[in-house]
């Protein structure tokens, strides 16, 4: 019990609507009451330690009348001011697949979603909120890109593992001890405290997040047309992408969430395959606004709103109901009906894209598409000497090598450690994201053809946006995702286990790329570019110069692997095409 | 006689000790190097037939990864090993985790 923290506590509920919440609430008594909030570490922790602060990963900041984990969602609605993926990976223990990261600037009504720690000394992403949903459960075409409008509906959660006590406290007696928690302040970390004291005025930097959403609404203004079951040129317009999922891998996952005890239990809890998610989406209907473009001078029809089905094959598609709001900013409500049965089964996981806009509309488009026909990897990033050694091992027998004698009847024998091929990159051109096929079996420098054209029509005043986000798998990420420590533990063993979750992917290098108007870097017809990614990891070595390397161990003896970044290159095509 | 000295001092055991707060204090100047610790033994955690354990010397303590058995809690021990750095979750908000010390040896200290 923190007296302190507690009546900040109090003092922070009782701020206005609107300004930041106070991430000092995340390790408060209320919030920790029945298993909920975060849990800290001592000031200088020990690796062990840090299982505390998965423990759990992610806690709800309001539980409401809920029991932790659960709690009402919340909606937030904001502009999109970057979307990516999580470079060097996340926790496997806890993740069926790597996050997409897509950091909002909220709406000024919305700012009460945002926590001190999203603005601190700690807050990377500048007062952004974070919404977080794992790659493999989010489907490309409702990622956003910069500047396109979101509406999100999910878990208000705090980051539980990014406390960064920044200023720490001081023991409560002992004022000349820096401490995170009260621990800090008795032996044997503070041989000189006495009995009974406690860490005060500590400042705590969790972040607020929207981890994992349950249902986004992405809305771009450009030129669009639905056409054959996908989007291309056409008037202006806006599109809205719309995707709604109860499922939210681990940090949807009741198992996953539920703070035990004694961390140390973590590593013995089994939760996978994950099956209670947290979220109801038949709760409530999924509500939104979709803003419209300028009226056009002189038109006084209403909009033309036509709404086209992704939700994947086989599912209830839920019926979408849209209504008009005209005045100054001219508005289309949306209310996408989750909760109502259709043919008698409730929709489960849900895809819309609706277009919006006036007809007629002569606001001029540029009509270009964007064709990637190749990605050049200049360096793989694989280390020479893969982070395991290859082994194989029964899938329930794990202590059976499978590669000296067949494994029990109905087991399988699974390939462990070994080189780890693969690169994973997502394209996105004005928030149209794509992955990069064919990079599966990636482990050397080789040019990769595409296929990949994007159709867009692009505004006066806009820009062309490239950018793309992706890593080279290493052992972590190559081959961990969905197994639980105990699991992972029990496959691999436990140096090899922990050496092959201490091994990130390996950082491929920014791609971003703007083109502006009236060509696009289209040079008025056509024009190809090959355009290097530039920093991340790898290089070449020291004075073998001709030797590409990820680390120093990949090259010759007593020399060092000098960083020059700039993995891949992309080869596309930009072309300026009349609006069709 | 100089060189007795320097000699004696490279006899395993005789060595003398890193302090784990300096290792702490600039963790980065001890990655891949061997070093010997003594500290008190917490959270001893068997993974099998290895363990994970704390070594704590006063303020600040140490993960170790061993492959023997883990000691028990409150002995004092000597422990050789390398440090190492530790990625194990999401690190693209520049969070540190603290290296560990994989161990090659231990005995008993006073």
């Amino acid at each position: 019990m923190r007296p302190t923290l507690f009546f900040v506590a109090l003092a922070t509920l009782s701020t206005p609507a609107g300004a930041f919440i106070d991430s000092n609430l995340a390790v408060s008594p209320g919030a920790q009451a029945s298993g909920g909030g975060c849990y800290a570490t001592p000031l200088v922790p020990g690796l062990l330690d840090m299982l505390t602060l998965v423990d759990p990963e992610w806690a709800a900041i309001d539980v409401g009348s809920h029991l932790p984990p659960f709690s009402d969602p919340i909606t937030l609605h904001g502009t999109v001011a970057l979307a990516k993926i999580n470079e060097g990976g996340d926790l496997p223990a806890d993740h069926e697949s790597d996050d997409q990261n897509t950091f909002i600037t909220l709406d000024a009504a919305d700012q009460g979603f945002v926590a001190t720690g999203n603005v601190g000394p700690h807050g990377e992403d500048g007062g952004q909120l974070e919404v977080e949903w794992e790659i493999g459960k989010y489907p490309l075409f409702a990622w956003a890109g910069r500047g396109d409008r979101l509406t999100g509906v999910g878990r208000w959660i705090w980051d539980c593992g990014h406390p960064d006590p920044d200023p720490p406290g001081s023991c409560s007696v002992t004022m000349t001890q820096p401490c995170a928690i009260d621990a800090d302040c008795a032996s044997p970390t503070c041989s000189g405290c006495t009995s009974g004291e406690t860490c005060v005025g500590v400042t705590w930097n969790y972040h607020s997040e929207l981890h994992p959403p349950q249902a986004v609404a992405v809305t771009r203004t450009g030129g669009y047309k639905h056409f054959a079951h996908e989007v291309r040129a056409g008037h202006r317009s806006t599109r809205t992408d719309v995707w709604i999922s109860p499922d939210g891998g681990g940090a949807g996952d009741t198992c996953e969430l539920t703070h035990q005890a004694n961390p140390f239990s973590l590593l013995g809890i089994e939760c996978h395959p994950l099956s209670h998610p947290v979220a109801n989406v038949n709760a409530s209907d999924f509500t939104f606004d979709i803003p419209l473009p300028p009226r056009p001078p002189n038109n006084p029809r209403p909009p033309r709103v036509r709404a086209f089905d992704r939700t994947p094959n086989g599912l209830p598609r839920a019926k979408v109901l849209t209504t008009f709001v005209d005045g100054p900013a001219p508005t289309v409500h949306v209310v996408v009906k989750t909760s109502a049965p259709v043919h008698g089964r409730l929709p489960s996981k849900v895809g819309k894209t609706i277009i919006a806009g006036w007809r007629p509309d002569p606001t001029p488009v540029t009509h270009l598409q964007v064709a990637v026909t190749a990605i050049e990897i200049v360096n793989a990033l694989k280390p020479v000497t893969p982070a395991v050694a290859l082994m194989q091992r029964c899938s329930v027998t794990t202590s059976q090598d499978c590669s000296m004698s067949a494994c029990p009847t109905g087991e399988s024998c699974l390939t462990l450690g070994g080189p780890i091929p693969g690169w994973t990159v997502f394209l996105e051109v004005n928030g149209d994201w794509r992955a990069l096929p064919d990079l599966g079996t990636v482990s050397a420098p080789v040019t990769v053809p595409q296929n990949l054209t994007y159709d867009l029509g692009v505004l006066t005043g806009d820009t062309l946006h490239l950018h793309a986000t992706g890593h080279s798998l290493d052992c972590r990420e190559g081959q961990l995702y969905g197994l639980s420590f105990q699991r992972a533990l029990s496959l691999y063993g436990f140096f090899p286990g922990a050496t092959c979750l201490n091994t990130e992917s390996h950082n491929i290098g920014t791609f971003d790329v703007d083109l502006a108007g009236p060509d696009y870097g289209s040079g008025g017809t056509s024009a190809s570019f090959v355009t290097p990614s530039v920093g991340g990891n790898g290089g070449h070595c020291s004075a073998t110069t001709s030797q590409l390397c990820l680390v120093d161990a990949d090259c010759p003896s007593g020399e060092s692997c000098v960083g020059t970044g700039g993995a891949y290159k992309l080869h596309y095509t930009i072309t300026k095409l009349p609006l069709r | 006689m100089r060189a007795l000295f320097i000699a004696l001092l490279m006899l395993p055991g005789i060595a003398s000790a890193t302090g784990i707060a300096d290792i702490i204090a600039s963790p980065d100047t001890y990655v891949g190097k061997s070093v010997t610790v003594v500290g008190t033994v917490e959270n001893a955690l068997p993974i099998g037939p290895e363990s994970m354990f704390d070594l704590r010397d006063g303020r600040v303590k140490l993960t170790v990864m061993s492959h023997a058995s883990p000691p028990a809690a409150g002995t004092r021990l000597s422990v050789t090993g390398t440090i190492r750095e530790a990625h194990v979750g999401d690190t693209g908000e520049n969070r540190d985790f603290p290296h560990v010390l994989v161990e090659s040896s231990r005995s008993p200290a006073p």
